[in-house]
């Protein structure tokens, strides 16, 4: 029984690593950051969605999904809304990624508003929000180790499996390795667990039709928001999927992937077609759930639920769910090792010493990583019911960061005081009200990361009336305005990138 | 330079972005839609009109990019700066 399961995530592993063997080593830190900005927008396409689905998704969200129906389909939306900033935010990032040689979200950042303060707590923000989601995503592949080999494999070997390979990858090949794996792994979990949807839905429904007309008699809030057992107000609605747009394409794991594009069309063309991609995987899933409401078993342990229906569904089923949990996760994992790795060694290790070869660069970033991995395992063997709890409330923090990028994108006179101040300020206030929890969050509905976004963007907005545009600004809006116009052979004398900045 | 229909074209998607999202989530609106009847293509009421406003603004994206495909805006060359201690030179 267990033999099948392990055999197809074992195979999953190797065909990876087959697909990946060339794109092992890497000759300058550009190419660890960027892969020399040379992927197309197929790559870039899937490569998103690989890092963006989580593993998590097929128990945290199934959770979600399956108690409380139409609610969870707020990931279709905000998916839309995150796309559209992709496409919005995507010609600046090209153009001052390749003009400047920017690798990072918070090297642009340090850029645009000239500031290693910037850089520097931009990409601390971008760290320290993610590794929450890092630590749920490298237990859920030890849980699904686990479940597959009926306890053979304990957890914790597996989330060592799982990490020494994804180590190995990413340390090996930086982005090159990781959009790569990222394709393949893209294409497995979205046309796999589609497919697996559907099959779930004909298995124990008898199909979509037959759900919705079971669904619609026996459990009808299931249909609309909010569902069944709870009453927030709209603004509830609102502020998930708000929050969640403009922050979702914040992570820098999904951000960093602009500069692996080798045009300005790749990236707009995968920003066109993800979410459509991504609106049809997820809706196929959130439907599955809700139709199995209406099993028993699967309203017992509702997180478990999809790993359940699989083991009844047998072996194959369960090999192919445990396929497609693993690629979620590692394409999540690899994604988010990268980018906090790049962070490491160049928006942290360079700032505060700024004569590092390219060499010594890429050492860093690749002891960073093995650093991470041993880190995460310890953090992955502790009690994570409060990982869990962290990993879902880190979009308050990590949303603080769209007006320090669209400001800094679309207005000149945004400037480093007031994204400093505003990302602190801003940020302070979302967590306080999130962990204290005064009794107008519960009945107004609106989030306390939509409070710390209004606060953040109003100083922003202050601080950039308080004085003029600096010349860097205005230079910098007049040479962005010269690439659009394709007038760039008329340049003057170049910016000084941040390295020769003194703040 | 970025001319002014480019501007122009940025700011009218951008406002119909806006209101599409309004009206996909705002309290008011989506709480006309938040409803099972009409079935519509087969989907409760709510869940149709979460599919078409997620329609709309990916009609509105394809229609987007085609218009800057017509303006050349998709194919920008960007010339490459190093800097140097005269503070850059082209590479």
């Amino acid at each position: 029984m267990i033999l099948i399961p392990l055999s197809m995530i074992f195979l999953f592993f190797v065909v990876m690593l087959v697909i990946i063997r060339k794109q092992l080593g890497v000759s300058s830190f550009e190419e660890y950051a960027t892969a020399s900005r040379s992927f197309g927008f197929f790559a870039i396409t899937f490569s998103v969605l690989a890092t963006w689905c989580v593993g998590a998704m097929y128990t945290a969200w199934a959770g979600m999904a399956i108690t409380y129906g139409f609610t969870a389909l707020y990931c279709v939306a905000y998916a839309a809304i995150t796309m559209i900033i992709m496409y919005f935010v995507a010609p600046k990032t090209y153009i001052w990624g390749k003009k400047y040689g920017i690798t990072t979200q918070s090297e642009l950042l340090g850029f645009r508003y000239q500031s290693k303060t910037v850089r520097v707590l931009t990409g601390i923000w971008g760290i320290v929000f993610t590794i929450p989601w890092l630590i749920v995503e490298i237990v859920t592949q030890g849980y699904v180790f686990e479940y597959a080999s009926d306890g053979t494999i304990s957890q914790f070997w597996g989330m060592v499996l799982g990490l020494a390979v994804i180590t190995l990858f990413v340390s090996l090949g930086g982005m090159k390795s990781v959009i790569s794996a990222n394709v393949f792994q893209g294409i497995v979990l979205i046309f796999g667990s589609t497919a697996l949807m559907v099959y779930f839905v004909y298995k124990f429904v008898g199909g979509f039709g037959a759900g919705f007309e079971m669904a619609s008699t026996q459990f009808p809030d299931m249909l609309t928001f909010p569902g069944p057992g709870w009453d927030p107000p709209t603004p509830y609605w609102t502020s998930i999927v708000i929050l969640s747009g403009l922050g979702g394409f914040m992570w820098p794991w999904a951000y960093n992937k602009l500069f692996a594009g080798d045009s300005l069309r790749s990236i707009k063309v995968s920003a066109l077609l993800s979410p459509i991609i991504y609106a049809i995987f997820f809706s196929s899933f959130v439907f599955t759930a809700i139709f199995l409401h209406s099993q028993e078993q699967v309203l017992a342990d509702v997180q478990g639920a999809f790993l359940y229906v699989a083991k009844e569904s047998g072996p194959f089923a369960l090999g192919m769910l445990g396929v497609i949990i693993m690629a979620n996760s590692v394409g999540t994992v690899s994604g988010i090792m990268q980018a906090i790795s790049t962070t490491v060694s160049r928006d942290i290790a360079q700032v505060l010493k700024s004569n590092i070869s390219d060499k010594k660069a890429i050492n860093i970033a690749r002891i960073s990583v093995v650093i991470i991995s041993i880190l995460s395992l310890f953090f992955g063997t502790l009690d994570l019911g409060l990982m869990v709890f962290l990993a879902l409330f880190t979009y308050d923090g990590i949303t603080l960061l769209f007006p320090v990028v669209a400001l800094g994108l679309f207005w000149k006179r945004a400037n480093k005081e007031g994204a400093i101040t505003g990302l602190i300020a801003g940020t302070a206030l979302s967590m306080f009200l999130r962990f204290f929890n005064p009794s107008f969050i519960d009945s107004l509905g609106w989030q306390p990361g939509v409070y710390g976004l209004i606060l953040s963007i109003l100083i922003m907005v202050v601080a950039g009336y308080a004085k003029s545009p600096s010349i860097f600004d205005e230079k910098l809006w007049k040479e962005t305005n010269e690439v659009f116009g394709k007038n760039s052979s008329n340049l003057t004398k170049p910016l000084a990138k941040l390295d020769n900045v003194v703040e | 330079m970025e001319n002014a229909a480019s501007r122009k074209k940025n700011i009218g998607f951008f406002i119909y972005y806006t209101l599409v999202i309004i009206f996909m989530t705002f309290p008011g609106v989506f709480d006309l839609a938040n409803k099972i009847d009409p079935w519509v293509l087969g989907l409760p009421f709510s869940a149709f009109y979460l599919f078409l406003c997620v329609s709309l603004l990916f009609l509105g994206l394809i229609f987007q990019y085609r218009i800057e495909d017509k303006l050349g805006e998709l194919d920008i060359e960007v010339e490459i700066f190093e800097n140097d201690e005269n503070g850059g030179k082209a590479k």
